[in-house]
């Protein structure tokens, strides 16, 4: 009899156990939480409003990890120190998923890479999830691994992608129609985080604030860029919420150009709650930065 | 204990048959260093640290520290360590070779990650100039708590040495005593909300012949950092030397207790420049009282891989007179090991 309880109760508890799914940063731990829907619980080590490249590894994350199922890296070295708190987990059972897996990667470098060129990837620019095409491609390699973890919700998963790559589908429509003015536009980032956004959208990054990446600017390169609003016009100076915007000041008391804030990622800013939403806040404020 | 001895079957067969077509991460880090003390300047290319660092197979990872200080001593190895943190049970892992043990805060600390450039005087005079490094094996158990807890228990070959300039000579001395060494330590980890953790962990040293040679540690450390840029960092240790007797050659020679403690506080407060102040204090360094007080500022003009530092501390020891030492340092990373961390 108590076998019999003991072996309901074992049942019962793996029916509803949920896959504990953690990720570097909060743009998969979303698209996680949309493809696994009430089967899986996620959470994020780097905040949405925080730089995924410095990600301080705290004790507290491998606790998190330590109880988790899979974790998820955004790769092509962007969160390096994921690899800590993986280690520091111990955990022997975790899926680890590299979601660049199927990601065509932009600005490979052709020669050799060092430190002289600032904080260059060397695999190409990792900010990949900041293109619709690339989250549906993420949301695909996430549901890949859910189906093979818990092959018994292997229907919810698949239906739950459909449902996301649908979705976005229809927001493409709708941006392509609303947003098109933005197509051409020339703008100067704060640092290289947007060629896929750029590519989708159809903008131009004329400059960067950082002379390199990852290196702050300096007052000749900060004339340099005084010089080039000028002379080519440039009405808009993009930036993500951890940077000083200092430098994007100095260069709006010189020379009128409108700084926005950008979100990089899921709750980077209010209103960017989910990935779709990420998505459509950036085409909103970069539309209102253009309009006269 | 069977998976244990499977799991290390496992890793040591895949350490043969991997294939070494990555290369490891290499680094250097260099140092150049410059010091004031009572009228007299000196002016020295410290010495270069290089680190290799990588997997070695899916379980385990290798680090090896070489140090080199150029003043004509040969290199020293400071560690050389193959730990297994993947794939063994019960949340265990294990560290082999030769590494710096878990005993208080500071100990496991290279000298570039310290704002104040130099190791607070009074744990030198227990740990040693360069700290306690041993060839041993070391066990990591994370406890199964709902935040981060863990165990470390540590066989060394060799204990504590605070005499000799060098790594060789420290080490010559130890093989000389050939007195085997334990250690362990308790640490918890805390977060206090989103922005704030705090840090707590207990120490013990206890070397193994019948000089009952023991130390005990306690530290905390708090940290508060809203942002990317900025944060407050406040280390503490306390660590206690037990009153022993020695004997050498027939001759029994007593020593007192000492009691060591700092307190360190560093703030930075933009993306390149930092600044902070620490306290130490010993109950007994050559038989006096001693403490001193530093102020300390750090300048990062590019993020993590250059960073120049400078260092006033005050010290009062026993009778002498009281003097002011001004140290500046200018560090330089090539490579992913980094020359400081916030």
């Amino acid at each position: 009899m108590l076998s019999r309880i003991i072996m309901v109760l074992a049942l019962s508890l793996s029916l509803h156990a949920k896959i504990s799914i953690v990720a570097s940063t909060s743009d998969l731990a979303d698209i996680a939480s949309q493809i696994g829907g009430k089967h899986v619980t996620t959470l994020s080590i780097a905040r949405g409003s925080q730089d995924p490249h410095y990600v301080e590894v705290l004790p507290s994350y491998m606790i998190k990890v330590k109880r988790a199922d899979m974790y998820l890296m955004v790769g092509m070295e962007l969160d390096q120190w994921a690899e800590q708190i993986i280690d520091g987990s111990r955990n022997s059972d975790l899926r680890i998923v590299d979601c660049s897996a199927d990601i065509t990667p932009l600005e490979v470098p052709t020669r050799k890479v060092d430190a002289s060129m600032g904080d260059i990837h060397p695999n190409g620019n990792p900010h990949y999830w900041l293109d619709p095409a690339n989250g549906k491609a993420i949301a695909q390699t996430i549901a890949i691994h859910l189906k093979q973890i818990d092959p018994g919700h292997s229907e919810t998963y698949n239906q739950n992608l459909l449902t996301f790559t649908e979705s976005l589908n229809t927001l493409e429509k709708e941006w392509a129609e609303k947003f098109t003015d933005l197509r051409g536009k020339r703008l100067i980032y704060y640092h290289n985080t947007w060629p896929y956004f750029n590519r989708y959208v159809g903008l131009e990054a004329v400059a960067f604030v950082e002379p390199n990446p990852g290196i702050m600017p300096t007052p000749t390169h900060l004339d340099h860029l005084i010089h080039l609003i000028q002379e080519q016009n440039i009405q808009v100076i993009a930036m993500e919420p951890y940077f000083s915007d200092k430098a994007p000041n100095y260069l709006t008391r010189k020379t009128g150009v409108v700084v926005i804030g950008l979100a990089q990622s899921v709750d980077a800013r209010k209103g960017t709650g989910t990935y779709q939403s990420m998505l459509a806040y950036n085409l909103e404020t970069l539309q209102k930065a253009f309009t006269p | 204990m069977r998976s244990i001895c499977f799991t290390f079957l496992i890793v040591g067969l895949s350490s043969l048959i991997a294939q070494t077509t990555v290369n490891p991460d290499i680094s250097v880090i260099g140092e150049l260093g410059m010091r004031q003390f009572e009228g007299e300047n000196t002016l020295s290319a410290s010495s270069v640290e290089i680190a290799i660092e990588g997997y070695v197979n899916p379980y385990a990872r290798a680090e090896v520290y070489l140090h080199k200080h150029l003043d004509g001593h040969p290199i020293e190895l400071e560690e050389a360590v193959l730990s297994i943190e993947r794939g063994l049970p019960l949340s265990l892992a294990i560290r082999g070779g030769k590494f710096r043990p878990q005993f208080g805060a500071i100990n496991k600390q290279h000298l570039h990650q310290f704002p104040q450039i130099v190791l607070p005087e009074p744990v030198a005079h227990l740990l040693g100039d360069h700290k306690w490094s041993s060839a041993g094996l070391e066990a990591n158990w994370l406890l199964p708590l709902p935040w981060y807890n863990n165990i470390s228990f540590s066989y060394l070959e060799n204990g504590i040495s605070t005499e000799g300039h060098s790594h060789e000579e420290e080490e010559e001395e130890q093989h000389d005593e050939a007195a085997k060494a334990f250690s362990t330590r308790y640490s918890s980890f805390v977060d206090l909300g989103d922005i704030s953790h705090l840090e707590v962990g207990l120490s013990y040293y206890q070397l193994m012949d019948d000089s009952d040679d023991n130390m005990a540690g306690l530290d905390f450390k708090y940290k508060w950092r809203p942002s990317k840029y900025k944060s407050i960092t406040w280390q503490n240790e306390l660590l206690r030397k037990a009153p022993m007797t020695h004997v050498e050659d027939g001759e029994a020679e007593e020593h007192h207790e000492v009691v060591v403690a700092y307190s360190m506080l560093n703030y930075q407060f933009s993306k390149i420049w930092n600044a902070g102040f620490i306290v130490d204090y010993s109950s007994d360094i050559e038989e006096a009282e001693y403490q001193s007080g530093g102020l300390f500022f750090g300048f990062s003009p590019a993020e993590e891989s250059t960073v120049l530092r400078i260092f006033m501390k005050q010290a009062q020891h026993g009778d002498h007179k009281p003097g002011l030492l001004v140290q500046a340092q200018l560090l330089w990373s090539l490579g992913p090991h980094k020359a400081h961390k916030f």
